[in-house]
């Protein structure tokens, strides 16, 4: 028993000895081969990494996506929105305020006029001037009575009007330029975003922002030409006083302005629309995108130019050369200061003489 | 028994042994998979992490930003601050006799008397002695009587100024009564939100693309305060200037700096009413445009929560497939899933009050007349002080 014991002991010893060694050996092995294996190093480490890049960039360019499509359906909406007018019934509400606020003061001039021809007066031109004043304010009363249907005649021509330009070609093609024009800078940055994510930011900054700004841009002339024409009857009020001619001629044309700017934008999309049909064939080997981002900048330009501040435009071109110029501004100076540091040439005098010989 | 008990404490110093060095062999194993662990939070392991775990943490640093920042304090405190203060805002106006202000007036008022008795001697004096020509006799008298009057103006300026704020107020006042204030506030917050969203949503994969929409809701917040804040200057130093203003008014060699002086200040006290009815008609036909716009886009903001948990996801899965890879496929498959609980669960909890909050969808109409009422309010008052000249005789 006791040697029995012994052996057995010894025996179990052994067994685990060699057991614990192997798996120690085992474990070794077991982190060598996993160290070895493919997902742990090599191709797939690589590729694994790189699917995770991908994956982030593929998010940056799907929420831009998301983003371009909200503003990409200015093109859809922007025949409509270039015809859009307020409706009179949620104007007349605050037209209704100025015009009671104004009729009061009308109606105390016109009694006071009233009451200067028959009591107070009593020269003939005096008389003949109040009766002048008569006739004016009964006009400014009239008028600023009828504003509202002012207004609404004002918006039907202007309305119409652009919408008879714009059936003088397709808008469709001018529409589709623009859509292109967009489309191709996503694409671009669509692409960049691909190669580095923080490529093509700039892209759909310029991107977005074109739309943006085209959505706001009418958005606002949607609403001045509301707001003007709730000012109307006070302009028509400033108008008719001599003191306050300017401020009444402002506020009018302003209306005027921002009323008529549809037009503009109609005309932009026809003339767009037969731009683009017809330049290719002028010059066939001019890449076509140009246009579309040209044509894209134009419509932006329009409000401007119907305001008359152009100038921005010479002021840009002005900013553009001195930073273009920068670089050789700077060889001028030197050139300058070179030339500064020359001394004067002093001419001498020379005396013509005749030969000694003469 | 006394065998029987060496027998047993030889075999359990024989297990003992035998634990100690299959301990170990554990210990290797504990080892390796602590070192490979650690190796996440010094930029090492599988999934290189210094691009994809270092980007995860990235994620919830602007998610947490966003979230805390932007729309925990940043928004409630300073963007929503011109919609809920618009009305006090607008209405403010300095006071002429406010004690500093009224000082100033007093002041230039006292330094342009003796002027004044200069002038009015001098003219007086050429009147009556001077006389060359008949027309320079009426032109002096002209001015003898426009001095005058100017000096009747001039001791009446507090009063005038008074009265022309007063009616400015007045009208405005009536002007926000056309429509409700909770209307208007509810229009004005409902701009600041919306924007909001659509930074949340651009942030989330990359800052830059973001920033944009985060300039526009700092200009959103400011912007206001700052055209306000620029009348309420610009009002205060031409009411200071109004005496000096009537004075160069009257003298026809300087009548043009005073006309400026004095149409200035009439310019920037009467733009408050225009900011009132920029405000009031654009919240009365601003959302009827609704009906001229065909295709009104959309954007699922629903989308965000996805994002956001993705993102939670993402950065500890790859930390969970690490450590179970030693426990083979099923190990890699478990520890992923479990890393991916792990990365969500926080972050659906610190953001419920964030998710209630979110709006399922925005569309582009409130959107953009959001952008517009607050690029009005910023753009008319150029317009307006711009156009408005020229109208004093």
């Amino acid at each position: 028993m006791k040697n029995k014991t012994k052996t057995l002991v010894l025996a179990l010893i052994l067994v685990y000895l060699a057991g614990a060694l192997s798996l120690d050996v085992l474990a070794t092995k077991m982190k060598g081969a996993y160290s070895k294996a493919p997902w742990g190093e090599g191709f797939i480490n690589v590729f694994t990494s790189e699917a995770a890049k991908f994956s982030r960039k593929g998010l940056i360019i799907w929420s831009g996506s998301l983003v371009h499509d909200f503003y990409l359906s200015i093109y859809p909406n922007m025949p409509t929105l270039i015809t859009a007018n307020p409706p009179m019934w949620s104007i007349k509400h605050f037209m209704g305020f100025f015009i009671n606020l104004i009729e009061p003061f009308y109606i105390v001039a016109i009694m006071l006029t009233g009451f200067y021809i028959i009591f107070v007066s009593q020269s003939p031109v005096n008389r003949a001037k109040a009766k002048k004043w008569f006739g004016k304010l009964i006009i400014g009363l009239v008028l600023i009575s009828i504003s509202p249907l002012l207004v609404e005649v004002l918006y039907f021509i202007s309305s119409n009007l652009s919408k008879q330009i714009m059936n003088l070609a397709d808008v469709e093609l001018a529409l589709g330029s623009f859509k292109a024009a967009s489309q191709g800078l996503w694409d671009m940055f669509k692409y960049l975003t691909m190669i580095h994510r923080y490529g093509g930011v700039e892209i759909f900054l310029i991107d977005t922002v074109v739309m943006m700004a085209l959505y706001l841009i009418m958005f606002m002339r949607y609403i001045m030409a509301g707001l003007l024409a709730v000012l109307l009857p006070a302009a028509l009020f400033f108008y008719s006083w001599d003191l306050t001619r300017n401020v009444g001629k402002m506020m009018f044309e302003q209306l005027i302005i921002w009323i008529f700017m549809q037009m503009g934008w109609a005309v932009g999309l026809v003339i767009v629309s037969v731009a683009v049909v017809t330049l290719p064939s002028v010059a066939p080997s001019m890449p076509i995108e140009f246009l579309y981002i040209t044509s894209l900048l134009f419509m932006m330009a329009v409000p401007f130019m119907i305001l008359g501040v152009m100038n921005w435009m010479g002021l840009s071109i002005f900013m553009f050369e001195v930073v273009q110029a920068a670089p050789l501004s700077s060889g001028a100076v030197l050139f300058g200061e070179t030339t500064i540091e020359r001394k004067p040439v002093v001419e001498e005098e020379v005396i013509v003489k005749p030969p000694e010989d003469y | 028994m006394k065998k029987n008990k060496i027998r047993v404490r030889k075999i359990a110093m024989v297990l003992l042994i035998i634990i100690v060095l299959s301990l170990n062999v554990n210990s290797q194993f504990l080892t390796d998979l602590w070192s490979n662990t650690k190796k996440h939070f010094k930029g090492e392991g599988l999934l290189n992490p210094k691009s994809f775990f270092g980007e995860s943490i990235g994620y919830f640093i602007r998610m947490i930003l966003v979230v805390k920042v932007i729309y925990g304090g940043f928004i409630p405190k300073y963007a929503l601050s011109f919609p809920h203060n618009f009305y006090e805002a607008i209405m403010s106006n300095p006071s002429p006799y406010d004690p500093g202000i009224f000082n100033l007036l007093v002041f230039m008022i006292k330094i342009l008397q003796p002027v004044y008795i200069m002038l009015i001697l001098a003219a007086g004096f050429y009147v009556l002695f001077m006389q060359s020509s008949l027309s320079s006799r009426s032109k002096a008298k002209n001015l003898l009587i426009r001095l005058l009057i100017s000096m009747l103006v001039l001791s009446l300026s507090i009063p005038i100024i008074n009265l022309l704020l007063g009616l400015s107020e007045g009208v405005t006042e009536s002007v926000f009564g056309l429509i409700s204030r909770q209307e208007i506030k509810h229009t004005l917050g409902g701009a600041v939100h919306n924007l909001f969203w659509v930074y949340a949503l651009t942030a989330v994969p990359h800052t830059d693309i973001g920033l944009p929409y985060l300039t526009l809701l700092f200009a959103m917040a400011f912007l206001p305060y700052i055209v306000l804040g620029l009348r309420y200057i610009l009002i205060t130093m031409f009411m200071v200037l109004f005496p000096l203003g009537v004075f160069f008014y009257t003298l026809p060699w300087l009548k043009g700096i005073g006309k400026k002086i004095l149409e200035q200040l009439i310019v920037w006290i009467f733009l408050q009413i225009f900011i009132a009815l920029i405000i009031v008609v654009f919240v009365g036909i601003g959302l009827t445009i609704e009906d001229h716009v065909v295709y009104n886009a959309k954007i699922s903001l629903s989308n965000l929560r996805g994002m956001y948990d993705v993102t939670g996801m993402l950065a500890l899965t790859p930390t969970g497939i690490d450590v179970g890879k030693y426990f083979g496929f099923w190990g890699v498959l478990l520890g992923g899933v479990i890393g991916a609980g792990v990365g969500v669960a926080p972050i659906e909890f610190l953001l419920c009050h964030f998710y209630e909050a979110l709006p399922a969808t925005i569309n582009i109409v409130y959107f953009v007349l959001g952008a517009t009422i607050y690029a009005m309010l910023a753009i008319f008052p150029l317009i307006w002080s711009h156009h408005l000249h020229d109208f004093l005789p």
